[in-house]
Protein backbone atom coordinates (compact mmCIF):
# COMPACT_ATOMS: atom_id res chain seq x y z
CA UNK A 1 0.00 0.00 0.00
CA UNK A 2 3.10 2.59 1.31
CA UNK A 3 4.64 1.16 -2.34
CA UNK A 4 1.80 2.34 -3.75
CA UNK A 5 1.15 5.58 -2.74
CA UNK A 6 4.44 6.32 -3.21
CA UNK A 7 4.86 5.68 -6.89
CA UNK A 8 1.43 7.17 -6.93
CA UNK A 9 3.07 10.70 -5.60
CA UNK A 10 6.36 10.13 -7.67
CA UNK A 11 4.66 9.74 -10.50
CA UNK A 12 2.41 13.02 -9.94
CA UNK A 13 5.28 15.47 -8.99
CA UNK A 14 7.27 14.47 -11.94
CA UNK A 15 4.35 15.08 -14.31
CA UNK A 16 3.36 18.41 -12.39
CA UNK A 17 6.93 18.91 -13.02
CA UNK A 18 6.80 18.02 -16.30
CA UNK A 19 3.88 20.11 -16.82
CA UNK A 20 5.68 23.39 -15.81
CA UNK A 21 8.68 22.86 -17.71
CA UNK A 22 10.80 21.64 -15.30
CA UNK A 23 11.45 17.82 -16.21
CA UNK A 24 11.09 16.51 -19.71
CA UNK A 25 11.13 13.03 -19.26
CA UNK A 26 13.79 11.10 -21.53
CA UNK A 27 14.36 7.18 -22.37
CA UNK A 28 14.84 5.17 -19.74
CA UNK A 29 18.71 4.04 -19.13
CA UNK A 30 20.26 0.44 -19.00
CA UNK A 31 19.11 -0.74 -15.91
CA UNK A 32 21.77 -3.02 -15.39
CA UNK A 33 24.08 -0.61 -14.22
CA UNK A 34 24.75 -1.09 -10.31
CA UNK A 35 21.95 0.15 -7.96
CA UNK A 36 22.34 4.23 -7.11
CA UNK A 37 21.88 4.75 -3.45
CA UNK A 38 19.39 7.87 -4.06
CA UNK A 39 18.25 7.67 -7.63
CA UNK A 40 15.59 6.31 -9.49
CA UNK A 41 16.80 4.60 -12.72
CA UNK A 42 13.40 4.03 -13.05
CA UNK A 43 12.29 8.42 -13.60
CA UNK A 44 14.90 9.32 -15.56
CA UNK A 45 14.67 13.54 -16.31
CA UNK A 46 16.08 16.66 -18.10
CA UNK A 47 16.62 19.79 -15.99
CA UNK A 48 17.85 23.22 -17.20
CA UNK A 49 19.45 25.89 -14.98
CA UNK A 50 22.52 28.13 -14.28
CA UNK A 51 25.56 26.54 -12.51
CA UNK A 52 25.97 27.88 -8.62
CA UNK A 53 28.27 25.31 -7.55
CA UNK A 54 30.89 22.99 -9.03
CA UNK A 55 32.88 21.13 -6.14
CA UNK A 56 35.01 18.58 -8.09
CA UNK A 57 35.97 16.26 -5.26
CA UNK A 58 35.06 13.08 -4.05
CA UNK A 59 33.39 11.05 -3.10
CA UNK A 60 31.11 12.54 -5.45
CA UNK A 61 32.08 15.49 -7.53
CA UNK A 62 28.72 18.22 -6.78
CA UNK A 63 27.21 20.47 -9.57
CA UNK A 64 24.58 22.94 -8.16
CA UNK A 65 22.17 24.21 -10.34
CA UNK A 66 19.58 26.49 -10.01
CA UNK A 67 16.27 26.12 -12.11
CA UNK A 68 13.86 28.94 -12.93
CA UNK A 69 10.22 27.72 -13.29
CA UNK A 70 7.58 29.73 -15.66
CA UNK A 71 6.29 31.77 -12.51
CA UNK A 72 10.28 32.98 -11.91
CA UNK A 73 10.72 30.37 -8.58
CA UNK A 74 14.06 29.03 -8.34
CA UNK A 75 15.13 25.64 -7.20
CA UNK A 76 17.92 24.63 -6.62
CA UNK A 77 19.23 20.68 -7.65
CA UNK A 78 21.84 19.31 -6.53
CA UNK A 79 23.06 17.34 -9.22
CA UNK A 80 25.91 14.16 -8.09
CA UNK A 81 28.09 12.50 -10.36
CA UNK A 82 30.08 9.39 -9.93
CA UNK A 83 33.46 10.10 -8.90
CA UNK A 84 36.53 12.44 -10.08
CA UNK A 85 38.54 9.76 -10.96
CA UNK A 86 36.35 8.07 -13.27
CA UNK A 87 35.25 11.54 -14.90
CA UNK A 88 38.89 12.86 -14.98
CA UNK A 89 39.12 9.89 -17.39
CA UNK A 90 36.37 11.26 -19.78
CA UNK A 91 38.73 14.47 -19.89
CA UNK A 92 36.12 16.27 -16.75
CA UNK A 93 37.90 19.09 -14.86
CA UNK A 94 37.52 21.45 -12.17
CA UNK A 95 37.16 23.60 -15.25
CA UNK A 96 34.51 21.99 -16.92
CA UNK A 97 31.69 24.13 -14.91
CA UNK A 98 31.77 27.98 -13.89
CA UNK A 99 29.23 29.62 -12.02
CA UNK A 100 26.91 31.89 -13.82
CA UNK A 101 27.01 28.84 -16.89
CA UNK A 102 23.82 27.83 -18.28
CA UNK A 103 23.35 23.66 -18.73
CA UNK A 104 20.68 20.86 -19.65
CA UNK A 105 21.70 18.04 -17.35
CA UNK A 106 20.00 14.42 -17.51
CA UNK A 107 19.51 11.46 -15.30
CA UNK A 108 17.67 9.39 -12.67
CA UNK A 109 16.41 11.93 -10.42
CA UNK A 110 16.32 10.93 -6.65
CA UNK A 111 13.86 8.39 -5.14
CA UNK A 112 13.25 10.57 -2.30
CA UNK A 113 10.06 12.42 -4.50
CA UNK A 114 10.83 15.68 -1.96
CA UNK A 115 13.96 16.46 -2.90
CA UNK A 116 15.77 17.91 -5.82
CA UNK A 117 18.44 15.90 -7.01
CA UNK A 118 19.68 13.69 -9.82
CA UNK A 119 22.54 11.53 -10.78
CA UNK A 120 24.08 13.00 -14.15
CA UNK A 121 24.41 10.77 -17.14
CA UNK A 122 24.43 13.32 -19.63
CA UNK A 123 25.33 17.10 -19.19
CA UNK A 124 25.03 19.76 -22.44
CA UNK A 125 26.93 22.70 -22.21
CA UNK A 126 26.15 26.12 -23.31
CA UNK A 127 27.82 25.17 -26.78
CA UNK A 128 25.85 22.40 -26.97
CA UNK A 129 28.69 20.16 -26.53
CA UNK A 130 27.35 16.73 -24.99
CA UNK A 131 29.63 15.20 -21.96
CA UNK A 132 28.61 11.54 -21.02
CA UNK A 133 29.43 11.96 -17.48
CA UNK A 134 28.10 8.20 -16.70
CA UNK A 135 28.80 5.95 -19.58
CA UNK A 136 27.23 2.23 -19.44
CA UNK A 137 30.03 -0.63 -19.16
CA UNK A 138 31.27 -0.64 -22.47
CA UNK A 139 32.02 3.20 -22.50
CA UNK A 140 28.32 3.81 -24.53
CA UNK A 141 25.99 6.24 -23.91
CA UNK A 142 22.99 5.55 -21.28
CA UNK A 143 20.65 8.70 -21.97
CA UNK A 144 19.26 10.06 -24.78
CA UNK A 145 17.43 13.03 -25.07
CA UNK A 146 14.44 14.10 -26.20
CA UNK A 147 14.43 15.70 -30.23
CA UNK B 1 48.12 -16.80 12.93
CA UNK B 2 50.43 -16.84 16.05
CA UNK B 3 49.15 -16.49 19.45
CA UNK B 4 48.81 -12.65 20.35
CA UNK B 5 51.47 -11.34 22.23
CA UNK B 6 49.78 -9.45 25.55
CA UNK B 7 52.92 -7.58 26.97
CA UNK B 8 53.13 -4.44 25.09
CA UNK B 9 57.33 -3.87 25.96
CA UNK B 10 57.38 -7.39 24.42
CA UNK B 11 55.52 -6.18 21.56
CA UNK B 12 57.44 -3.19 20.84
CA UNK B 13 61.19 -5.07 21.36
CA UNK B 14 59.39 -7.64 18.86
CA UNK B 15 58.27 -4.54 16.44
CA UNK B 16 61.80 -2.81 16.66
CA UNK B 17 63.28 -5.96 16.07
CA UNK B 18 61.10 -7.10 12.78
CA UNK B 19 61.87 -3.21 11.11
CA UNK B 20 65.34 -3.45 11.69
CA UNK B 21 65.51 -6.66 10.13
CA UNK B 22 63.29 -5.28 7.58
CA UNK B 23 65.77 -2.58 7.11
CA UNK B 24 68.71 -4.90 6.40
CA UNK B 25 66.61 -6.54 4.13
CA UNK B 26 65.86 -3.47 2.10
CA UNK B 27 69.55 -3.21 1.79
CA UNK B 28 70.17 -6.73 0.28
CA UNK B 29 69.78 -9.11 -2.42
CA UNK B 30 65.79 -9.30 -1.10
CA UNK B 31 65.51 -5.47 -1.42
CA UNK B 32 62.17 -4.15 -0.48
CA UNK B 33 59.78 -3.14 -3.63
CA UNK B 34 61.26 -6.00 -5.08
CA UNK B 35 58.87 -8.01 -7.80
CA UNK B 36 58.42 -11.04 -7.83
CA UNK B 37 60.97 -13.74 -8.31
CA UNK B 38 62.15 -14.67 -11.74
CA UNK B 39 59.93 -17.21 -14.11
CA UNK B 40 62.21 -19.76 -12.64
CA UNK B 41 60.22 -19.80 -9.43
CA UNK B 42 56.77 -20.79 -8.57
CA UNK B 43 55.34 -17.06 -7.79
CA UNK B 44 53.84 -15.50 -9.82
CA UNK B 45 54.16 -11.68 -11.25
CA UNK B 46 50.85 -9.84 -10.45
CA UNK B 47 52.61 -6.46 -9.68
CA UNK B 48 50.98 -3.89 -11.82
CA UNK B 49 47.89 -1.28 -12.34
CA UNK B 50 44.31 -3.32 -12.94
CA UNK B 51 41.40 -2.48 -14.66
CA UNK B 52 38.24 -4.00 -14.33
CA UNK B 53 37.77 -6.67 -17.00
CA UNK B 54 34.63 -8.43 -16.12
CA UNK B 55 31.49 -8.03 -13.78
CA UNK B 56 31.40 -10.05 -10.19
CA UNK B 57 30.56 -13.51 -11.07
CA UNK B 58 28.64 -14.95 -8.41
CA UNK B 59 29.52 -18.53 -6.86
CA UNK B 60 27.46 -18.52 -4.22
CA UNK B 61 25.02 -15.81 -3.17
CA UNK B 62 24.97 -13.71 -0.14
CA UNK B 63 21.86 -14.75 1.98
CA UNK B 64 21.73 -12.86 5.21
CA UNK B 65 20.60 -14.31 9.07
CA UNK B 66 18.10 -12.47 10.81
CA UNK B 67 19.88 -10.53 12.64
CA UNK B 68 21.55 -8.70 9.29
CA UNK B 69 18.79 -8.11 7.94
CA UNK B 70 17.26 -6.38 10.86
CA UNK B 71 19.72 -4.25 10.78
CA UNK B 72 19.33 -3.30 7.37
CA UNK B 73 16.39 -1.61 8.63
CA UNK B 74 16.96 0.26 11.40
CA UNK B 75 20.56 1.77 10.24
CA UNK B 76 19.97 5.23 9.86
CA UNK B 77 21.72 6.46 6.52
CA UNK B 78 22.64 9.92 8.12
CA UNK B 79 25.08 8.01 10.50
CA UNK B 80 26.52 5.79 7.15
CA UNK B 81 30.18 6.10 8.24
CA UNK B 82 31.19 6.31 4.34
CA UNK B 83 29.55 10.18 4.52
CA UNK B 84 32.65 10.75 6.31
CA UNK B 85 35.29 9.23 4.21
CA UNK B 86 35.65 5.70 5.94
CA UNK B 87 37.18 3.92 3.77
CA UNK B 88 35.43 0.60 2.47
CA UNK B 89 36.48 -2.81 3.05
CA UNK B 90 36.40 -6.30 2.08
CA UNK B 91 34.56 -7.45 0.45
CA UNK B 92 32.90 -4.65 -1.48
CA UNK B 93 35.87 -2.95 -1.97
CA UNK B 94 37.25 -5.05 -4.36
CA UNK B 95 34.76 -5.27 -7.25
CA UNK B 96 33.82 -1.61 -6.94
CA UNK B 97 35.03 -0.40 -10.50
CA UNK B 98 37.57 1.48 -9.40
CA UNK B 99 41.47 0.59 -10.95
CA UNK B 100 43.77 -1.76 -8.60
CA UNK B 101 47.47 -2.42 -7.75
CA UNK B 102 49.48 -5.04 -6.61
CA UNK B 103 52.83 -4.50 -5.58
CA UNK B 104 54.71 -7.59 -4.29
CA UNK B 105 57.66 -7.28 -2.58
CA UNK B 106 59.88 -9.93 -0.43
CA UNK B 107 57.96 -10.16 2.66
CA UNK B 108 54.88 -8.83 1.62
CA UNK B 109 52.24 -7.98 -0.99
CA UNK B 110 50.54 -4.32 -0.52
CA UNK B 111 47.05 -4.52 -2.49
CA UNK B 112 45.93 -1.12 -3.81
CA UNK B 113 42.91 0.31 -4.50
CA UNK B 114 42.08 3.93 -6.29
CA UNK B 115 38.59 3.89 -4.17
CA UNK B 116 39.07 5.49 -0.93
CA UNK B 117 42.87 5.34 -1.46
CA UNK B 118 42.89 2.03 0.90
CA UNK B 119 46.16 0.39 1.11
CA UNK B 120 46.23 -3.55 2.48
CA UNK B 121 49.50 -4.67 3.63
CA UNK B 122 49.45 -8.68 3.56
CA UNK B 123 52.12 -9.55 5.29
CA UNK B 124 53.76 -12.50 4.27
CA UNK B 125 54.20 -15.97 6.48
CA UNK B 126 57.57 -16.92 6.93
CA UNK B 127 59.16 -12.87 7.55
CA UNK B 128 58.57 -13.23 11.51
CA UNK B 129 56.09 -10.84 11.18
CA UNK B 130 54.40 -9.65 14.48
CA UNK B 131 50.84 -10.77 14.73
CA UNK B 132 47.92 -8.41 16.55
CA UNK B 133 46.83 -9.05 20.28
CA UNK B 134 43.80 -10.13 21.14
CA UNK B 135 41.78 -6.93 21.35
CA UNK B 136 43.21 -5.22 18.26
CA UNK B 137 41.07 -5.12 15.28
CA UNK B 138 41.19 -3.08 12.04
CA UNK B 139 39.23 -1.51 9.46
CA UNK B 140 40.91 -3.23 6.78
CA UNK B 141 41.08 -6.20 8.99
CA UNK B 142 44.70 -8.23 9.58
CA UNK B 143 46.03 -9.43 6.55
CA UNK B 144 48.27 -12.58 6.26
CA UNK B 145 49.05 -14.46 2.72
CA UNK B 146 51.66 -17.17 0.79
CA UNK B 147 51.92 -18.17 -2.51
CA UNK B 148 50.62 -21.57 -3.22
CA UNK B 149 51.90 -22.58 -6.50
CA UNK B 150 50.56 -20.18 -9.11
CA UNK B 151 48.38 -18.36 -6.78
CA UNK B 152 48.86 -15.83 -4.46
CA UNK B 153 46.56 -16.73 -1.03
CA UNK B 154 45.73 -13.97 1.75
CA UNK B 155 43.31 -14.63 4.67
CA UNK B 156 41.94 -11.86 6.72
CA UNK B 157 40.45 -11.72 10.02
CA UNK B 158 40.18 -9.05 12.64
CA UNK B 159 37.80 -6.85 10.97
CA UNK B 160 36.18 -3.91 13.25
CA UNK B 161 32.55 -3.99 12.91
CA UNK B 162 31.52 -2.43 10.03
CA UNK B 163 28.27 -0.96 8.92
CA UNK B 164 28.68 -1.48 5.28
CA UNK B 165 30.92 -4.01 5.47
CA UNK B 166 28.84 -6.42 2.66
CA UNK B 167 27.37 -3.56 1.23
CA UNK B 168 27.55 0.52 0.74
CA UNK B 169 24.76 0.37 -0.95
CA UNK B 170 21.30 1.87 0.49
CA UNK B 171 20.30 0.31 2.91
CA UNK B 172 23.86 -1.44 3.68
CA UNK B 173 24.64 -4.79 5.15
CA UNK B 174 26.65 -4.49 7.99
CA UNK B 175 29.61 -7.04 8.70
CA UNK B 176 31.20 -8.10 12.12
CA UNK B 177 34.06 -8.71 13.73
CA UNK B 178 34.28 -12.11 12.78
CA UNK B 179 34.05 -11.61 9.30
CA UNK B 180 36.41 -13.75 7.39
CA UNK B 181 37.83 -12.91 3.65
CA UNK B 182 39.79 -15.24 1.70
CA UNK B 183 41.43 -14.38 -1.71
CA UNK B 184 42.80 -16.70 -4.11
CA UNK B 185 44.66 -14.27 -6.92
CA UNK B 186 45.89 -15.99 -10.50
CA UNK B 187 47.00 -14.87 -13.42
CA UNK B 188 44.65 -16.63 -16.27
CA UNK B 189 46.16 -15.84 -19.78
CA UNK B 190 47.51 -12.09 -18.48
CA UNK B 191 44.32 -11.59 -16.94
CA UNK B 192 44.10 -11.24 -13.04
CA UNK B 193 41.51 -13.12 -10.99
CA UNK B 194 40.38 -13.59 -7.88
CA UNK B 195 38.03 -15.79 -5.48
CA UNK B 196 37.03 -14.16 -2.45
CA UNK B 197 35.22 -16.46 0.14
CA UNK B 198 33.66 -14.25 3.33
CA UNK B 199 32.38 -15.94 5.78
CA UNK B 200 30.69 -13.76 8.91
CA UNK B 201 28.37 -16.59 11.36
CA UNK B 202 27.15 -13.25 12.51
CA UNK B 203 25.51 -11.92 9.48
CA UNK B 204 25.02 -14.30 6.65
CA UNK B 205 23.74 -17.74 6.40
CA UNK B 206 26.57 -19.54 4.84
CA UNK B 207 30.41 -18.46 2.92
CA UNK B 208 29.73 -16.41 0.26
CA UNK B 209 31.70 -17.00 -2.57
CA UNK B 210 32.44 -14.99 -5.85
CA UNK B 211 35.15 -14.18 -8.70
CA UNK B 212 36.29 -11.07 -10.29
CA UNK B 213 38.47 -10.30 -13.12
CA UNK B 214 40.93 -7.40 -14.32
CA UNK B 215 43.30 -6.42 -16.95
CA UNK B 216 46.59 -5.06 -17.46
CA UNK B 217 46.04 -1.37 -17.44
CA UNK B 218 48.84 1.60 -17.83
CA UNK B 219 46.34 4.37 -16.86
CA UNK B 220 47.79 6.95 -14.39
CA UNK B 221 47.25 6.02 -10.50
CA UNK B 222 44.78 8.55 -9.18
CA UNK B 223 44.44 9.28 -5.96
CA UNK B 224 41.10 9.47 -4.50
CA UNK B 225 41.37 12.44 -1.75
CA UNK B 226 37.78 12.06 -0.28
CA UNK B 227 36.63 15.42 0.67
CA UNK B 228 34.46 15.42 3.84
CA UNK B 229 32.63 18.78 3.50
CA UNK B 230 31.97 17.71 0.08
CA UNK B 231 30.32 13.81 1.12
CA UNK B 232 28.56 16.51 3.76
CA UNK B 233 27.06 17.92 0.63
CA UNK B 234 24.77 15.56 0.35
CA UNK B 235 23.16 14.73 3.83
CA UNK B 236 21.00 17.56 4.00
CA UNK B 237 19.36 15.41 1.00
CA UNK B 238 19.05 12.54 2.69
CA UNK B 239 15.51 11.73 4.26
CA UNK B 240 16.58 11.57 8.47
CA UNK B 241 15.18 8.29 9.54
CA UNK B 242 14.86 9.30 13.24
CA UNK B 243 13.81 12.98 13.22
CA UNK B 244 17.23 13.98 14.01
CA UNK B 245 20.29 15.60 11.59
Amino acid sequence: MREMMKSSIATFLVGALAAVGLLLPIDRADAHHSAAVFFDRDQIVEIRGVVTRWSFLNPHPILMVEVTDPDSEKVEWLMQFTNVLNMRRLGITDATFATGMEVTVAGPRALAEEIYALNPELVVLPDGTEIVAAPGQGGERRVTRPN
Amino acid sequence: MRSANANPLRRRVFEAAAVGALMFVGTGPFAANAQAPSASSEVPDLSGIWKRAERREVLTPLRLNARAEALRGVLDERAYPKYDCVAATMPRIVTDSYNFQIQQQADRVLLMFEKDDVVRTVWLEGYGHPAPSVGEYFLQGYSIGRYEGAELVVETTKFTYDPHGFSDGSPTIASSQRKTVSERYWLDEGRLRVEVVTEDPLMILEPNRFRYAWDRTDEEWLEFACDIENSHTVLPFLTPQYGVP
